[in-house]
């Protein structure tokens, strides 16, 4: 008998035996996907315990679960794997998910800690430049339900 | 030529603009990683809204592109005003807002293009068939003309989109009964609880037998309707009425069927037709679990419109 569930066991078996969890698919799903995220964003991932991560859980399924991921972990997880590189400090999201997935796949080396143009503190950028905050569209007063044609 | 897909219920609340945008975005994204795999071009879905709410030419547009194209006449009730109204020249390619979307997959943008609509369209579609009825027109030959029109103007579109999909309004109108005949198959989204059932039995009862009667030289549907429930939630009584859903279709008693694919009701559903400013994706907005579902579901429709051909 047992105290504490074998819980690598279980996955382990619940992903040999997919029949038996149909009705669980999208559970198991959003379960795998919650797991591989929380690894992701822990903070704990340096470049070889990233490649090995995406070796383990295949490509597609790591460019998909980053795609998955807040814009804010996304960047954070650029600058933790590659921490000299100045380019996950503007914000740039695309080129953080490609990067990440280049250096997953040995198609790009994180910038070493000497040779790295580290980027100057910039001055807080003005309230033009700054690139634009995660805003809800509200549906009260919009323009669109109350317009007309203009002929 | 694309493949037409209505996506049609009478009753409200059913889900039918979600499964519109989910679907229409699922088609695209998976096109995406298809064409990435293969080298092939991405395929491009067309939506089509029937609805005056407007609801899925919100969600695509956004406030400020759908206030632009209802400005501009840009919408289904400004080809109809337009062209039969006014006898202007115009065709309902010239008015769709091509690569509406916002979202994004893999960096690529979802190939989605929108006839919109906007709240006029209601007061058009009224206005239009009194005109008609004035002028001497029976409801059937206004039915068999806005048939013929718009037939021929989504004929014109469909060789440039995979895939048509028409959000049609709760109800039953005349332009929702044109899409049903146009489509190649009816998705008819349903809540299993006893008011939503009870709208399911009406739409097979009357609508569906109204359309399949083809006096006046109108096509029939193309293929019995494709029950997708929705909003399915873990209960006993969700269970029980899935259940005698499912049991009608397997002895043969219902005149529809239903796609094994069941849409579950989840947090972040709604919240994903809302629009985001900044770099929505399509693996953002659809959680893990609603992808799942959502990329079954564009399997199984697949194979339902390869047994319609």
């Amino acid at each position: 008998m047992t105290l504490a569930l074998d819980a690598y066991d279980i996955l382990r078996r619940i992903g040999s035996n997919p029949e038996l969890f149909a009705g669980l698919r999208g559970a198991v799903a959003e379960v795998a996907e919650a797991l591989v995220k929380k690894e992701l964003t822990s903070g704990s991932l340096d470049i070889e315990s990233f490649r090995a991560l995406v070796g383990a859980l295949g490509e597609e399924n790591v460019a998909l679960i980053l795609q998955a991921l807040a814009p804010g972990d996304v960047l954070a997880l650029a600058r933790t794997i590659d921490p000299h590189h100045g380019k996950p400090r503007s914000k740039d999201l695309a080129w953080a998910e490609r990067h990440l997935m280049d250096l997953a796949l040995g198609r790009a080396e994180p910038a070493a800690a000497d040779g790295a143009r580290r980027p100057r503190p910039k001055a807080r950028l003005s309230r033009s430049k700054q690139p634009p905050t995660r805003k809800r569209a509200s549906p009260f007063g919009t323009g669109a339900m109350g317009a007309k044609s203009d002929d | 030529m694309a493949r037409l897909i209505a996506v049609a219920n009478m009753k409200g609340g059913v889900g039918k603009t979600t499964t519109v945008i989910s679907l229409a975005e699922t088609l695209a994204a998976r096109s995406i990683d298809y064409a990435s795999r293969t080298g092939r071009r991405q395929s491009t879905v067309l939506v089509v809204d029937l609805d005056a709410q407007a609801s899925a030419s919100f969600a695509l547009a956004g406030d400020e592109r759908l206030l632009t194209l209802i400005r501009r006449g840009q919408t289904l009730d400004g080809f109809l005003d337009r062209f039969l109204i006014r006898r202007e020249e115009v065709s309902l390619k010239s008015l769709i807002a091509a690569k509406v979307s916002d979202v994004t997959h893999h960096g690529w943008p979802l190939g989605i293009g929108l006839l919109a609509s906007s709240p006029q369209l209601r007061t058009v579609e009224r206005g239009l068939i009194h005109a008609l009825t004035r002028g001497g027109y029976s409801l059937e030959k206004i039915e068999h003309d806005l048939f013929k029109l718009l037939s021929e103007q989504i004929k014109a579109v469909s060789s440039s989109y995979d895939y048509v999909i028409f959000d049609c309004p709760p109800g039953i109108s005349l332009l929702t009964e044109i899409a049903l005949r146009l489509a190649d198959i009816a998705i008819v989204p349903t809540v299993p609880d006893f008011l939503s059932l009870l709208g399911l039995d009406a739409f097979s009862q009357s609508v569906w037998t109204r359309l399949a009667n083809t006096r006046g030289g109108l096509p029939a549907p193309r293929s019995v309707p494709h029950i997708l429930i929705t909003k399915r939630r873990p209960t006993a009584a969700h269970d029980r009425k899935v259940a005698e859903l499912r049991r009608r279709v397997a002895l043969g008693k219902a005149g529809y069927r239903i796609f094994a694919t069941e849409i579950p009701e989840t947090e972040g559903v709604p919240e994903a037709l809302e629009r985001v400013t900044s770099q929505p994706n399509y693996a953002r907005k659809w959680n893990a679990q609603i992808r799942t579902h959502l990329v079954d579901l564009a399997s199984e429709l697949e194979s339902a419109l390869m047994a319609v051909t």
